[in-house]
């Protein structure tokens, strides 16, 4: 049964799904409690861990899911050799006991269930009736060329809008020949936390105060039973100096981080005059970034620039996301989006943020 | 814009590709299919993931089978 989950919120939220994910995730690859638990996990329908590795190797996440699935058909056939695997452990085995381990949880079993619910997830406020959109990055090379083979390095994330957000993009009475600028709540969401150099790793987000120019126009260039055809152009810049300007959460960084982007993009869209939305949208952008973050990637880079400061170029491409699970995953930068339809967790302890917390950075 | 970064910005206003194929309206589909991931690339998607801990664990125990999960830092469906 193949499941993917974002590490953060499990290891270190406090409610049943975490906590049963940290029982589990605890006697894996990294043992004991803290720190990073991001990786590959074979789980028992119980929730006990059957194998675990973090690995780059496909190889040995092959050997991992092998060994996982070993566990799993040794203890269901009720015999030993589930290796002391935590959840063989916990169930009561040992390596070459007498007694097998029993990884309880077939179908039927109802001595299995255990709560594991979360109490908060941002995916619950995915905007059903307004706009998600996927936002595809990619390296472009040196110089860039859209017919040269592509750079190796590609990235994605999700950008969402309210239905009452998307209504305002579009004059209701806009006719063929009219051109206006998108409004700033969709133009600002943009350049705050979608256009950023996130092709190798999480970025940072931009503060308003360092967007430089943000800009979206739109010109309607057909329109046809009640659909608006819209060609799109615009043009983004954001420098940050380095000052953390978005007060404290889980971006904070330990240290100043100076980047900066530059796009130049263009598009088309459709838009629905009486469902009072896009029905189609699509842009693409060519960029540059420089400079870097903790975790996008570009550290190396940076060793090789000159002057300590990398540089580089990215593209860009937007679209609507199609209404499927694995596209209703939340915009990383979802806790700092300006929203208030966006249901937040209910206040905890003060924890340490990902900075803090990630090693090695 | 912020002072302090001024200079080394002023050099990235440099980089954007406007070059030999510009960004345009005649080279526009041909920049996107060059951005966007090939079918190789996407090959993961065709999976069947559930995409949160809980429902994969829900889904594992109502067939009765392990389940396989993929935890990164940033979603693996998403931005990672």
């Amino acid at each position: 049964m193949p499941c993917a989950d974002e590490v953060w919120r499990l290891q270190r939220g406090d409610d049943p799904e975490c906590r049963a994910f940290r029982a589990m995730a605890d006697e894996g690859h990294y043992r004991g409690k803290g720190g990073t638990r991001q990786g590959i996990y074979v789980v028992a329908p119980t929730g006990e861990l059957l194998a675990s590795v973090n690995a780059l190797d496909p190889q040995r996440v092959l050997a991992t899911l092998r060994e996982g699935l070993l566990a799993w058909e040794t203890s269901a056939a009720g015999t030993t050799g589930a290796r002391g695997l935590g959840g063989a452990a916990k169930a009561g085995a040992s390596p070459g006991s007498a007694a097998p381990p029993r990884i309880s949880g077939a179908a039927g079993d109802e001595g299995a269930a255990r709560p594991v619910a979360p109490t908060h997830r941002w995916e619950d406020s995915y905007p059903d009736d307004g706009l998600a959109l996927v936002v595809r990055l990619r390296d472009l090379g040196d110089p860039p060329d859209p017919h040269a083979p592509p750079a190796v390095k590609w990235n994605q994330d999700h950008a969402w809008w309210s239905a009452e957000e998307v209504a305002t993009c579009v004059p209701a009475d806009a006719a063929v020949g009219d051109a206006w600028d998108l409004p700033a709540v969709l133009v600002e969401r943009l350049a705050r936390f979608h256009l950023v150099d996130a092709v190798v790793g999480q970025a940072l987000p931009f503060a308003p105060e360092e967007l430089v120019t943000a800009h979206l126009r739109a010109e309607v260039v057909s329109a046809d039973d009640g659909l608006l055809a819209l060609r799109l152009q615009g043009e983004f810049a954001a420098d940050a100096d380095g000052t953390w300007r978005l007060g404290e959460n889980d971006w904070t960084p330990k240290r100043p981080w100076p980047r900066g982007v530059r796009w130049e993009l263009l598009g088309d869209a459709t838009w629905d005059r009486a469902a009072g939305t896009f029905t189609e949208l699509s842009l693409t952008g060519l960029g540059a970034w420089w400079g870097r973050s903790q975790f996008n990637g570009r550290g190396r880079a940076a060793a090789a620039a000159p002057d300590g400061v990398p540089r580089g170029r990215l593209g860009v491409v937007l679209s609507v996301a199609p209404d499927v699970p694995a596209h209703r995953v939340a915009p990383a930068f979802v806790d700092l989006y300006d929203a208030d339809w966006i249901v937040r967790p209910p206040d905890g302890a003060p924890r340490p943020t990902r900075a803090e917390e990630t090693p090695g950075s | 814009m912020l002072a302090v970064a001024g200079g080394v910005a002023a050099r990235a206003d440099e980089l954007v590709p406007s070059g030999a194929v510009p960004l345009t309206r005649d080279t526009l589909d041909a920049w996107r299919a060059h951005i966007l991931p090939g079918a190789d690339e996407l090959a993961y998607a065709a999976v069947p993931w559930h995409v949160t801990f809980a429902d994969g664990l829900e889904a594992a125990r109502a067939e009765g089978r392990p389940l396989l999960l993929w935890a990164m830092n940033g979603h693996p469906l998403g931005c990672t």
